[in-house]
């Protein structure tokens, strides 16, 4: 991507009104209610992909692997950020133009990215809200393994549905040594 | 609008519902039971962490400072709780409001419930769990006790063959989990109770006005009352259903049943003033933890949610009772952002550093719970749209209860030699919450018992106040914190409301529920 692009500047007023109508502030900015935002990121899936890929990998360090399915989870309707996933990426470019000198986000070192999400989450608590929403669902996507029961994780050892190993797999032996002097005999506090 | 007339109606079907339906039913009433939520059992649960699936069935509501989540399904929060079943500890009974008025009515005690927990436990099948059962978490964090020298017990659930998958609190696929669908929900089947799923309770109107008897004295004049309840599926075509009914009883939880009664509340205009007021939140408050080198593996992901020990040592001194908790990478990442206490990297709640910090939430980081006595201090109200709005009152001694907690567990990681793991709770779009923050499915005391009208919403006796035939049996009805999980005490006392129900009908020829059939 290169390139400069337009922005429809609002007051904060109105933006307070529209997030107000909106009922989820987190992911509503008003710019993206007005749809004012450039034209490539309204018709070009593959930039939106490539801006959001990248935007995954700074947040989770392989998150944008496109096997790792955690991108879908940006235009997944069920949360309300697929709404304003578009208007996201090109914020992202935005952005990457004042911090970084170019809107190519996606071809930002990683320390690069960083500082461009960085920036916009010490900036205004609509932007905050935003980009911590993203975050927050990049996570989820790749920790949680929200698209795969089976798969799980592996960076962080979830193997997804459990995979029994017998009984002696979840505890220790001689577990005894472990326990404290009980207070109780039943358990149950007197 | 389709009417039904029927001796009982039950509205919800989780803890505090089921006894009085059984138990009605059993002696030969007619009951419907109502539940929002779907229908769902064994083969219904899914071992997964998708928002989609999870979201069907728990619910939240929200504020800047406290958050509820409660089930909306057939057995309430049955088949997703974490099958921990204790009994309250007696000092639970002996605590006051600020005015050290009693916070519970008279005889409702620890010795009084004990035969009804006896009872509860009997139709759970509570356990305690074995030294061979307990997982890793578990046997860890009882270590950490013993090397200071507290006590740690091996505490009760409600599970049988358990085969510690760790997805408790998403439905437990193997059938192990003795939810109310393994029991009371078949019984009560076979005693004749209608049950009705997607169906939500709208408004309860009461058909007959009553009378103060004497207003001072807050006597009640005591008519006949027939209850009319409107409902409203769910999903479809949103038909609506009349129920006629001379005993309604609320079971929908301490968020449905607060929620009902608040927008009933122009129908039922003499509702005591304490309604959606003392919503006690059980003092929960969770510091995270980096084992130290020198200590063995945890286990976030296998073994029961709940993990087995628990310490009661600070409950004189403090309120408190300390457990072990788990957290699945979904809880992990959803609510609270972790970053580690003098690590000087940035971002460390996201990039590099924080994936570092999620590859060790496995088996090298522990949660540590602790339950406490705290006042009762959520306030729950209807906004003009219907919805629940939940906040929080006396935060002063709140924020000195966090703190003073919070300094109990750290020193139990600290004095163990662990780092602490910084923990910033956030709301669902990643916000962080003020300070103090509760964040529980413990809540009780929407519409509490008490003594009177002036301090409660029902006797003591679950019926509310005004309105004879009315009653609360979940943990609305529960008037403090309990310091323990609380579905045992929820159900013991749903019990022992169920038997008051029947005692009051009883006619002397010993048929239960023939003043409530005659009526009919």
């Amino acid at each position: 991507m290169s390139g400069s692009h337009e922005y429809q500047a609002i007051s904060r007023r109105q933006m307070v009104g529209l997030l107000a109508a909106a009922g989820l502030a987190g992911c509503t900015p008003a710019r993206i209610l007005l749809q004012a935002y450039p034209e490539p990121f309204k018709q070009d899936d593959d930039l939106n992909e490539r801006i959001l890929g990248a935007f995954a990998d700074t947040i989770v360090p392989g998150a944008g692997d496109p096997d790792r399915n955690v991108l879908r989870v940006y235009r997944d309707e069920f949360y309300p950020f697929a709404k304003y996933h578009r208007y996201f990426a090109s914020d992202l470019c935005r952005r990457a133009g004042y911090v970084c000198d170019t809107e190519d986000f996606d071809r930002l070192p990683r320390k690069e990215r960083e500082r461009v999400i960085a920036e916009a989450l010490s900036s205004d608590a609509t932007s905050r809200k935003l980009y911590s929403g993203a975050i927050m669902l990049t996570q989820v996507a790749f920790y949680a393994g929200i698209y795969d029961d089976r798969r799980g994780c592996s960076d962080i050892g979830f193997e997804g549905e459990y995979q029994f190993r017998g009984l002696d797999a979840f505890t220790y032996p001689n577990p005894e040594r472990f326990l404290a002097t009980p207070m109780t005999a039943s358990g149950h506090p007197l | 609008m389709r009417t039904v007339k029927t001796d009982v109606l039950v509205i919800g079907s989780g803890f505090g519902a089921f006894p009085p339906a059984l138990r009605l039913a059993q002696a030969g009433l007619r009951v419907i039971m109502v539940e929002k939520g779907p229908a769902v059992d064994t083969q219904d649960f899914r071992q997964t962490q998708d928002p989609k699936y999870i979201t069907r069935y728990l619910k939240g509501v929200s504020g800047d400072h406290l958050s509820f989540t409660f089930a909306e399904a057939l057995g309430g929060g049955s088949g997703f709780y974490e099958m921990v079943s204790l009994r309250a500890p007696t000092p639970v009974f002996g605590q006051t409001d600020a005015s050290g008025r009693p916070l519970w009515p008279l005889g409702v005690n620890r010795v009084g419930l004990d035969p009804w927990y006896d009872l509860a436990e009997g139709m759970l099948g509570v356990e305690q769990i074995r030294p061979h059962e307990i997982p890793h978490s578990a046997l860890v964090f009882s270590l950490l006790m013993k090397n200071l020298g507290y006590t740690c017990d091996r505490i009760p659930y409600a599970v049988k063959n358990c085969v510690g998958s760790s997805f408790c609190v998403t439905g437990c696929i193997y059938g192990a989990k003795q939810s109310l669908h393994k029991n009371y929900l078949p019984q009560a089947l076979d005693a004749g109770v209608h049950i009705e799923c997607d169906l939500a309770a709208m408004s309860i109107r009461s058909l007959r006005r009553w009378k103060w008897k004497n207003p001072r004295a807050e006597r009640f004049e005591e008519l006949s009352h027939d209850y009319s309840v409107r409902c409203q599926r769910q999903t479809g075509d949103r038909e609506q259903v009349n129920f006629k009914a001379r005993c309604v009883i609320l079971g929908g939880g301490t968020v449905g049943t607060a929620g009902l009664l608040l927008g009933s509340k122009k129908h039922l205009t003499h509702l005591s003033p304490q309604l959606g007021r003392n919503i006690a939140i059980n003092g929960s408050v969770k510091v995270v933890g980096l084992l130290g080198d020198h200590l063995p593996d945890g286990d976030m992901f296998t073994g029961r949610s709940h993990p087995g020990m628990m310490s009661f040592d600070f409950l004189d001194s403090h309120g408190l009772s300390i457990s072990a908790v788990k957290a699945l990478p979904l809880q992990a990442t959803v609510g609270a952002r972790l970053s580690v206490d003098g690590d000087p990297r940035d971002h460390q709640w996201w990039g590099e550093s924080n994936l570092s910090l999620m590859k060790q939430l496995r088996h090298r980081m522990l949660v540590l719970l602790g339950l406490g006595l705290t006042p009762p201090c959520g306030v729950m109200t209807l906004g003009p749209d219907g919805h629940p709005a939940v906040d929080l009152e006396h935060r002063e001694i709140l924020s000195d209860y966090v703190r003073t907690t919070r300094g109990i567990l750290e020193s139990i990681f600290t004095r163990n030699h662990c780092d602490i793991v910084r923990t910033e709770w956030v709301d669902h779009g990643g916000a962080p919450h003020s300070a103090p923050y509760f964040s529980t499915a413990h809540m009780t005391g929407s519409a509490r018992m008490a003594d009177s009208w002036s301090d409660g919403v029902v006797s003591s006796g679950g019926e509310v106040f005004g309105y004879p035939g009315l009653y609360v049996s979940d943990g609305a009805a529960i008037p403090s914190s309990l310091a323990v999980n609380t579905s045992l005490t929820i159900l013991a006392n749903a019990e022992r409301i169920a038997a008051g129900i029947l005692d009051r009908y009883r006619t002397p020829s010993g048929r239960g529920g023939d003043q409530i059939a005659q009526a009919h």
